[in-house]
């Protein structure tokens, strides 16, 4: 059986009475996939609700067919690189990883590797704790880990945010080799040209939507008006916006740098 | 046993806040309670025993106290992570419990050691006698009982505070404890 991760139905509230975060999210994710959606549309509680860290209000998250409420002690099915997964213990960033990989039984070596590639020395780690390094920092030690544990399933919620241009570059050559389901939380265009044989999906106002093959994203244009032939038909600020194949009619996709601009487009504001 | 248990150990030993309030700060009890305190108490082996158990009672009940706070304040910082990792590491929930109890022991079976190391040198250092326990094994017994007891209220006080998602009350159990 493939390794999937299946979201049926999910709602996620965080306080009574207030607006859900996630409004009935429906997928299945069984290889490599982008979540772009704008800032606040509830691509990290997404990750959150499978990690377990944040409670589903209703519906259901299974991991290979077992719903992850069921799940414990269960090495090698998830990782992620939320900072908040790495705080079992206040020690410094060398211990750490000594102590997750033997928990997860993964490869601290990789882990090493991967941090030393991304500029840092094995000596400052060990005389830091991880809420001591800088954001960059944090973010490179936590993926690190999320991808030496060697799970089936890799969550990574904005992997590329506060790395330098080269950095991403290397980070991009080191999701594309992984031998693993891999889900990429962003909402920066930019990166669909470098992953041409991942597959998208988009997250608004706590609805998922797709899934739609980057290469077929690379040419896509966003029209303001509900298209028959959209690739996707999403709603953005109570209107609907499509997404369809480039005729140089609408705003393309991959222009927009991130998909905060959605709003701008949708508002009228550019 | 996974990496936790030592590596626990580890973390809680090397904590400045326990160092502090559990160790330095009843040294300095240890001392005023000997030299300060002890001035006027009778040179009668009888009259320094019981003095003597009087200090390492009350204080080792201040120091396990503090180093309990700093045990619970562990558990509360890691909260988040503890749901992630008894769910997808092998650290199963009975595993982490089991760990996270034999770890606090060791620390705070630690702190009762040098607490009783210090409270007998400085007796010693002031009055010139070395008294042990009468019945060590009842001592032993005692303070693995009392260590406990004061692991288990902590733990529970700050699973409460976890489960009411009230982590601002962590000060009222440090008041409590």
């Amino acid at each position: 059986m493939k390794p999937m991760i299946t979201s049926r139905g999910l709602h996620v509230t965080y306080r009574w009475r207030q607006e859900p975060v996630l409004k009935g999210v429906d997928g299945t994710f069984d290889d490599k996939h982008l979540i772009l959606g704008p800032n606040g549309s509830g691509k990290t509680t997404f990750f959150r609700a499978i990690c377990g860290l944040t409670n589903t209000t209703s519906g259901e998250i299974a991991i290979d067919g077992k719903n992850v409420e069921n799940l414990y002690a269960t090495t090698g099915v998830i990782s992620a690189n939320f900072q908040e997964v790495y705080t079992l213990l206040a020690s410094n960033v060398y211990d750490l990883i000594m102590l997750y990989t033997d928990l997860s039984k993964g490869d601290c070596n990789l882990a090493f590797d991967i941090i030393k590639d991304m500029g840092l020395e094995v000596d400052f780690l060990k005389r830091s704790k991880l809420n001591e390094l800088s954001a960059g920092q944090q973010k490179i030690v936590c993926t690190a880990l999320a991808l030496a544990m060697k799970a089936k399933h890799v969550l990574l919620d904005e992997p590329f945010e506060q790395l330098d241009p080269a950095k991403k570059s290397r980070m991009i050559k080191l999701l594309t080799s992984y031998k693993g389901a891999i889900l990429v939380n962003t909402h920066e265009t930019w990166l669909l040209k470098n992953l041409p044989e991942w597959t998208v999906f988009f997250m608004f106002e706590g609805l998922l939507y797709g899934p739609v093959s980057v290469k077929e994203l690379l040419k896509a244009e966003i029209s303001l008006k509900e298209e028959p032939k959209a690739l996707l038909k999403v709603k953005v600020a109570d209107k609907t916006i499509s997404i369809l194949e480039g005729h140089g009619a609408g705003t393309l996709l991959t222009s927009l740098e991130n998909l905060d601009r959605i709003y701008e487009l949708a508002e009228g504001t550019t | 046993m996974t990496k936790y248990l030592e590596m626990n150990v580890k973390s809680l030993l090397t904590n400045p806040y326990l160092i502090f309030w559990s160790i330095l700060f009843i040294e300095f009890w240890v001392f005023m309670w000997v030299f300060v305190f002890g001035s006027g108490i009778q040179t009668s082996e009888q009259a320094v025993r019981l003095y003597m158990a009087t200090a390492y009672g009350n204080l080792l009940m201040l120091s396990l106290s503090g180093a309990c706070v700093t045990i619970g304040n562990s558990v509360l910082y890691a909260s988040k992570s503890i749901r992630y990792v008894t769910k997808y590491t092998r650290l199963s929930p009975s595993r982490f419990l089991l760990e996270n109890l034999l770890s606090s022991l060791v620390v705070l079976l630690t702190i009762s050691a040098i607490m009783f190391a210090s409270v007998l040198a400085a007796f010693y250092s002031k009055f010139n006698l070395f008294i042990t326990p009468v019945n060590p094994a009842g001592l032993a017994a005692s303070l693995v009982l009392s260590t406990l007891l004061i692991y288990a209220l902590s733990l529970f006080l700050n699973l409460v505070i976890i489960n009411l998602k009230a982590p601002k009350s962590a000060n009222f159990i440090s008041f409590l404890l």
